[in-house]
């Protein structure tokens, strides 16, 4: 069973009783089936814990592959199952309290191994099963069609020069966004480019199409309609993507690093290597459905899959890592 | 105008109005119930819609969003108690007409406003997306942190008789709103050492545990004001003449909430609370409102209401999300492969057409559900609160669990529900504190980021005009109680 | 409670608002200096307001106006109170536990008691028919999965 709760008064107590009816309730549908052993699964319907911002990119994810898992889980109903508050504490803590039940999964994140990374939770990359990685949405830095910086060098450039006076908006303070930023400024030799947190990456978007801040670090699917419109310009991508061919990336800028965003599914702890394998097979089928396809294709994604639970259980921990030495370097861990 | 005709059409197809309707019925339910609101509503239905054709989806989901905002007032009016955040003006002047055995007359009122303010917002929508959209991104740090401070200074209106203690309750609720994670630096402030206050305390729980509870734990020590029983509660609805004659309110209601609703950020909430205020300030008896003044139901509803047109426009135009409802519309375009920005109009004019059809068609079925509906809440309302009050928190509690799947919510909403009871046995007006949290954030982010921009120079809150007219404005409405009164006090009689 | 009950209670009011003050300051002190030299950072605004709260409680502590015109409620309020507050806690505990479907009706019936209504058949069928109405409306036609 799980360590004791720290966070929400009583969903470790939910979670912890879930468990049990669970096990209950598998255990009377095995003793009354005919077949014994786990064969039936599914046999019940499936929850996907959701705990980003409704309508949001993580969020559809959960319900894009809701949607499209039943025909791969046996015709179950898979259901998003809504959990948030407390950075997140709120869903992982459901998740983490399911420990050994297969029909819970859960939308994992960049900005779940940051809140690990900076101690803001209490969870660690050992209290979920990791399954597999499906998108990876780099961040790019974009300026209004207006704006006098035409490459990421001319941003650089200002920042150097005129020290505080080159801003940057984007999503949070010690978020995923925010990190990556600092990942390139760092890169760059540290000039002071003067970081404005924004409560959305919408809003962040905004302050530079209103020439509030001069650029904005965000992703590719909040700013595709203004490429296209051409009253954004993008000066730089972290890594290469289909629909952003001619854009140069981070490397061909000279900085030889990739921050992105990426989203991928676990399942509560304490899956055996068969079941997990099980879920990893369900769950690539499902996201090659067409429908899913379809989903990935309007919400401006591309597939990043890494199907090796293992390496994407790896790939996880060094995200918790990486993001803790950067945080640390920048005096932002919470470590009391 | 013909592409009007033909997104009108569109929008009248069998499939289509079946969608508006269902949406319709939904929206006001999600209104009404405290806890759910057009954003919950909207979630909930966000499923629905994956298996639903493009535009019977989208029609769904803003009848949905039209319908919330006007299912908001019918709990506001028949028990006190803002169904969503958006009604809490409403409270003021339409729980107090209900008390008066009014509650049919307050129905009326909230309903004619409300459609009046949906089809003027959809009005401004249809003729100003392109300019107001270029307006609202001019919206920067210093402007938001005018209109932040504009409204805060309304809480000099809502103080009461003692304006001590309603400036410590509007300080109260600012420190409530500081629960959480800064903004800007990511810094857990005031959580305790706890990740389950890490996301804030939340306004919904709030709206809760002031209105809904307290006023139950009222009841129960015995000190609740009566309301008129079911004999003497009136379901007559006003005349329409008598609605007509509102329309300075309503006109003046749909263009502030018409143009905050366009301000990402900003929102119906504020947009309705500074509609009351601007009625209570151009009226000739401003002393009035808060004891059930019909123009104080109309302006913050049309306001509201307008809000949901004027809440497209950056959605539109830009691709932004202004509110959290629009940011779970955002969603739901995105699965339906509508991409809002700038080409929208130009790609796809006849589904945005039939969006601004489905709009007016919304509004309409909207009247309908709220006119077959006010029957039914009179009744409501006519029973004893003794009865109705505890079915009402049974209900707030559940609805604030389901807001975010989070129990915490409602253990807030009890919180705020002791602490509602306590302030109100001591003379403490609620509403200021309501007031700080709505607005707390977007004064203190936005002068911080205001500050960050210039590096510390103050000078930029002067460089803006919008900013510089609504710190003078604000200062203006904190000073008028004041004035007013010296000014009174010096002529023989008010 | 009697007028001259009024001051003491004023006092403590003041008391327990300057400590709240009190309290945000000691908890700001913990937050990150500000990034940028002149530019508030996250302990500002929190001060701020806990200056402002204390200074407001001073003032309340020492005018001598009565205060507000907070009516007394009858002696059995209290315990009522605190029994409908419990109750309501009672619910939040149980309600993981047991589920919706059983923890509304007692409740509702618990409140309704305390509110002061005695009528046996209301007190059984309103909970029991609202149990129900909050099951059909919430998890049957919304599909909201509650406890």
């Amino acid at each position: 069973m799980p360590a004791a709760p720290k966070g929400p008064v009583t969903s470790h107590r939910v979670a912890a009783r879930r468990a049990w009816a669970s096990l209950l309730v598998t255990a009377l549908l095995s003793a009354c089936g005919s077949s014994p052993d786990e064969a039936a699964f599914p046999s019940r319907p499936i929850e996907i814990v959701s705990w980003a911002t409704p309508g949001g990119p993580s969020d559809l994810l959960a319900r894009a592959l809701a949607d499209a898992a039943p025909e791969h889980f046996g015709g179950q109903r898979v259901t998003v199952m809504t959990r948030q508050g407390g950075a997140g504490a709120a869903g992982m803590q459901y998740l983490k309290g399911r420990a050994g039940d297969p029909y819970v999964l859960g939308v994992f994140t960049a900005s779940g191994t940051v809140n690990m990374a900076t101690g803001r939770i209490p969870f660690a990359p050992g209290d979920f099963t990791p399954i597999l990685r499906i998108q990876i949405d780099p961040f790019l830095v974009a300026v209004r069609e207006e704006s006098p910086f035409r490459t990421l060098a001319d941003l650089i450039e200002a920042a150097r020069a005129r020290p505080g006076e080159v801003s940057m908006s984007g999503f949070g303070a010690a978020s995923a966004h925010f990190l990556g930023f600092q990942r390139l400024r760092a890169a760059a030799g540290d000039p002071d480019i003067r970081w404005i947190a924004y409560e959305g990456s919408g809003d962040a978007v905004v302050a530079a199409l209103g020439g509030h801040t001069d650029a904005a670090h965000t992703n590719y699917n909040i700013v595709r309609e203004h490429l296209r419109a051409g009253t954004m310009r993008v000066l730089a991508v972290a890594l290469p993507l289909t629909a952003l061919r001619d854009t140069p990336t981070y490397l061909d800028e000279g900085y030889d690093l990739t921050p992105v965003h990426w989203r991928g599914v676990v399942g509560p702890p304490g899956l055996s290597p068969e079941v997990r394998a099980d879920l990893r097979e369900r769950l690539l089928a499902t996201i090659r459905t067409a429908g899913f396809q379809e989903y990935m294709a309007r919400a401006a994604m591309e597939y990043a899959v890494m199907d090796d639970s293992d390496a994407f259980g790896a790939w996880i921990a060094e995200e918790v890592e990486t993001s803790r030495a950067l945080l640390g370097r920048l005096g932002l861990l919470m470590n009391e | 105008m013909t592409e009007f005709g033909q997104g009108l059409a569109t929008a009248l197809q069998p499939a289509n109005l079946a969608a508006l309707l269902g949406g319709s019925v939904l929206g006001v339910f999600a209104g009404a119930v405290p806890g759910l609101s057009s954003t919950v509503g909207l979630a909930l239905v966000l499923p629905v819609t994956f298996a639903l054709e493009p535009t019977p989806a989208l029609l769904m989901m803003i009848s949905i969003y039209m319908a919330a905002e006007y299912g908001g007032s019918i709990t506001a009016i028949a028990i006190g108690v803002p169904g969503s955040s958006p009604a809490l003006a409403t409270t003021f002047d339409g729980y107090a007409m209900t008390r008066r055995g009014e509650a049919g007359r307050a129905f009326g009122i909230s309903l004619f406003a409300s459609m009046s303010g949906g089809i003027l917002g959809t009005l401004l929508l249809v003729a100003a997306l392109g300019p107001l959209s270029r307006a609202a991104i001019a919206f920067g740090p210093p402007e938001y942190f005018g209109l932040g401070v504009f409204g805060l200074a309304i809480v000099a209106n809502l103080v009461g008789s003692d304006p001590l203690k309603g400036i410590i309750s509007a300080l109260l609720g600012l420190l409530a709103f500081i629960v959480g994670l800064d903004v800007l630096t990511g810094a857990p402030r005031l959580t305790l050492g706890t990740t389950v206050l890490m996301d804030g305390l939340g306004l919904v729980p709030m709206l809760i545990g002031f209105f809904a509870i307290a006023e139950a734990l009222n009841g129960v020590a015995g000190r609740r004001e009566n309301v008129e029983g079911a004999a003497g509660m009136r379901g007559a609805l006003p005349a329409f003449r008598a609605l007509f004659r509102l329309w300075r309110p309503i006109l003046r209601g749909s263009a502030i909430g018409g143009v905050i609703g366009a301000i990402p950020g900003a929102g119906a909430t504020i947009a309705s609370i500074v509609a009351w205020n601007e009625e209570r300030r151009v009226s000739r008896t401003p002393e009035r409102f808060g004891s059930g003044e019909p123009a104080g139901i109309a302006a913050p509803e049309a306001a509201n209401n307008a809000c949901v047109g004027a809440a497209m426009i950056p959605l539109l135009a830009l691709g932004i999300p202004g509110s959290a409802s629009a940011a779970v519309l955002l969603g739901g375009l995105t699965v339906q492969g509508v991409a809002p920005g700038p080409l929208l109009m130009t790609e796809q004019a006849s589904l945005v057409y039939a969006l601004y059809a489905g709009f007016i068609v919304a509004v309409v079925f909207m009247l309908g559900v709220g006119r077959l509906g006010i029957p039914l809440w009179v009744r409501v309302v006519s029973l004893p609160p003794r009865i109705l009050m505890p079915l009402v928190v049974g209900v707030s509690l559940i609805g604030a669990f389901v807001l975010r799947g989070n129990l915490a919510d409602a253990w807030f909403a009890l919180f705020f529900g002791l602490a509602g009871f306590l302030m109100l046995r001591r003379g403490y007006p609620l509403a200021p504190a309501v007031l700080g949290l709505i607005l707390g954030p977007m004064v203190e982010t936005n002068y911080r980021r205001a500050l960050a921009l210039s590096s510390g120079s103050h000078t930029v809150f002067l460089e803006s005009p919008i900013a510089l007219v609504l710190l003078l404005l604000a200062a203006a409405s904190f000073a008028a109680p004041a004035l007013r009164s010296r000014l009174r006090s010096g002529r023989a009689t008010g | 409670m009697s007028d001259r009950r009024r001051r003491p209670v004023s006092f403590v009011e003041a008391g327990l608002l300057a400590l709240v003050g009190a309290g945000v300051l000691v908890d700001a002190r913990g937050y990150p200096a500000p990034l940028i030299e002149g530019v508030p950072g996250a302990a500002f605004f929190p001060g701020l307001v806990a200056v402002f709260l204390t200074v407001c409680a001073a003032v309340l502590a020492l005018r001598t106006e009565p205060g507000a015109p907070a009516a007394s409620g009858p002696g059995g309020g209290a315990l009522r109170l605190l029994g409908a507050v419990l109750w309501i806690a009672g619910f939040l505990v149980v309600l993981p536990l047991i589920g919706h479907l059983a923890a509304l009706p007692p409740l509702v019936l618990g409140l309704m008691w305390l509110s002061g209504e005695r009528s046996p058949w209301i007190l059984a069928a309103v909970p029991l028919a609202f149990g129900g109405f909050v099951h059909l409306l919430f998890a049957v036609t919304l599909g909201v999965p509650l406890p």
